[in-house]
């Protein structure tokens, strides 16, 4: 650095090549360096003679160092500023267009020229520049027209899919730098879910096992219908923990959940098969049958309250039902005929009492009305806790 | 005397200073001037002695009072 600023220096000083001839060249060599003038490029031609160069202003300190001496001087030439000046002076034209150039360039150098794009690798050059030419920025434009905060902000609303940019302009170039989220469409991607499960029922979970994506629920959690449950959106991090960018994927599991269903059912008193035996202490199953209905099940759990009022938990098709008879006769006392109060009686046992007006309007029984078995009907009331598959590809 | 007060020798005796690189550059401070100048020797006088260098295509690249710089392929350097 410090060779080429002596260089530029000592272009705009000047210097004038000579050449010195004489017996005592040492002589004058040594009276010149005495009186402060510097050579420069002293090259030694033959005995007596050799070529220097010296700044101009030092060339008349020097003469009483050449006359000393006795050392004859030739000019052998002139470079540098100053003589460059003298030499094009009555060249006014060249310094007029040395200038107009100068002014060009100035002129030039306050505008945008060239546009570069890096990180795009989804969205086309074509499209940043289509952009860029709404707001303004394009070959010609004037550097004034960039504003950067502007364009960025622009740009994310213009290309949603960017999650960095950067707009930057360096002399007359601009540089649009952006950072793409990574989108990998797996086979049945759905777009209008954005790759996410939701719930399809009202329900508390029971068992979660995810295969894509990343799980929002746990066991235990209660759910309502539409909400999120495996999410497909996943976050990309590095060693430090510093978000990358997000990836999207088809999410997919099976999330269980007991939803419960709430029925009310007038069942006509008729059971076909009694497999209840409560002497031996275990229990096969029971059939109810309601008009051409047919509930069969296999009974697993027995919880008598009262023997009026039962807990049946059993499995109907696959799926598990808890069944509460709610005014049933007991299934030891089928053949047992009761009044009305006799059957209020046995009511109030129960929280609820339908023998009044059954959930579809008829009227029951009337009163003082003597009952039969084939006039009695079990009004069930079912709370069908269901364990059912929640995960749905959308909102259903 | 120069070594208990820890001044400096080529200031206060006025000492030639050679700074060599390799074999092919050399500048020299505190000089009394050039006795002889050729391509093959050039003999710089300094306070008390004389640098006598020999060598090969020898060039003064500047000759001030503030050193002598000299470029060529040097071969032995000699002090009388």
């Amino acid at each position: 650095m410090n060779f080429w600023i002596k260089k530029i220096v000592l272009f705009f000083q000047g210097g004038i090549r000579i050449q010195l001839k004489g017996e005592q060249l040492q002589r004058c060599l040594n009276i010149l360096c005495r009186n402060g003038v510097e050579l420069r490029e002293l090259c030694y031609i033959e005995r007596n003679q050799l070529t220097a160069t010296m700044n101009p202003k030092d060339l008349f300190r020097g003469k009483q160092a050449f006359r000393k001496s006795h050392t004859r001087l030739s000019i052998l030439g002139k470079t540098g500023f100053p003589f460059l000046v003298r030499r094009y002076r009555n060249k006014g034209l060249l310094l007029v267009g040395s200038l107009l150039m100068l002014g060009m360039l100035q002129c030039a150098g306050q505008n945008i020229w060239t546009m570069e794009y890096v990180g795009n690798e989804h969205i086309s050059s074509d499209s940043i520049e289509e952009f860029l030419w709404t707001q303004g920025i394009y070959p010609g434009a004037c550097c004034k027209e960039f504003q950067r905060e502007k364009l960025q902000k622009e740009l994310s609303r213009a290309f949603p899919n960017v999650i960095w940019n950067s707009v930057s302009l360096h002399n007359s170039k601009v540089t649009v730098r952006l950072k793409e989220e990574k989108i990998k469409k797996e086979e049945g991607f759905n777009k209008d879910t954005d790759g996410n499960c939701y719930s399809s029922e009202d329900a508390m979970i029971t068992s979660v096992f995810v295969r894509n994506g990343v799980s929002v629920v746990q066991v235990g959690d209660q759910v309502s219908k539409g909400d999120l449950l495996i999410q497909g959106r996943q976050d990309v991090v590095d060693e430090s923990e510093q978000w990358k960018g997000e990836y999207l994927v088809q999410a997919d599991g099976d999330i269980y959940g007991r939803v419960v269903h709430r029925i009310e059912q007038a069942v006509p008193k008729s059971v076909t098969r009694h497999q209840y035996d409560l002497s031996k202490g275990h229990l096969r199953g029971v059939a109810l049958v309601a008009g051409n209905k047919r509930y069969e099940c296999r009974l697993q759990r027995i919880q008598e309250l009262d023997e009026l009022h039962s807990i049946h938990s059993f499995r109907f098709f696959g799926k598990v039902y808890e069944l509460e008879l709610i005014n049933g006769i007991p299934f030891q006392n089928v053949n047992e005929k009761y009044t009305k109060e006799q059957a209020f009686d046995i009511a109030k046992k129960t929280r609820k009492a339908y023998w009044e007006t059954l959930p579809n309007g008829t009227q029951l029984i009337e009163e003082n009305q003597e009952i039969s078995q084939d006039d009695a009907q079990y009004v069930v009331s079912f709370t069908l806790n269901v364990i059912e598959l929640l995960t749905e590809k959308g909102i259903p | 005397m120069l070594d208990i007060l820890e001044l400096p020798k080529d200031i206060i005796l006025q000492l030639p200073r050679l700074s060599f690189q390799g074999n092919c550059s050399l500048f020299i401070e505190n000089h009394k001037g050039i006795q002889e100048i050729s391509e093959e020797k050039i003999v710089i006088l300094a306070s008390g002695t004389k640098i006598v260098l020999l060598g090969e295509h020898l060039q003064i690249l500047d000759y001030s009072e503030l050193g002598v710089s000299i470029q060529g392929l040097f071969t032995e350097v000699q002090f009388l």
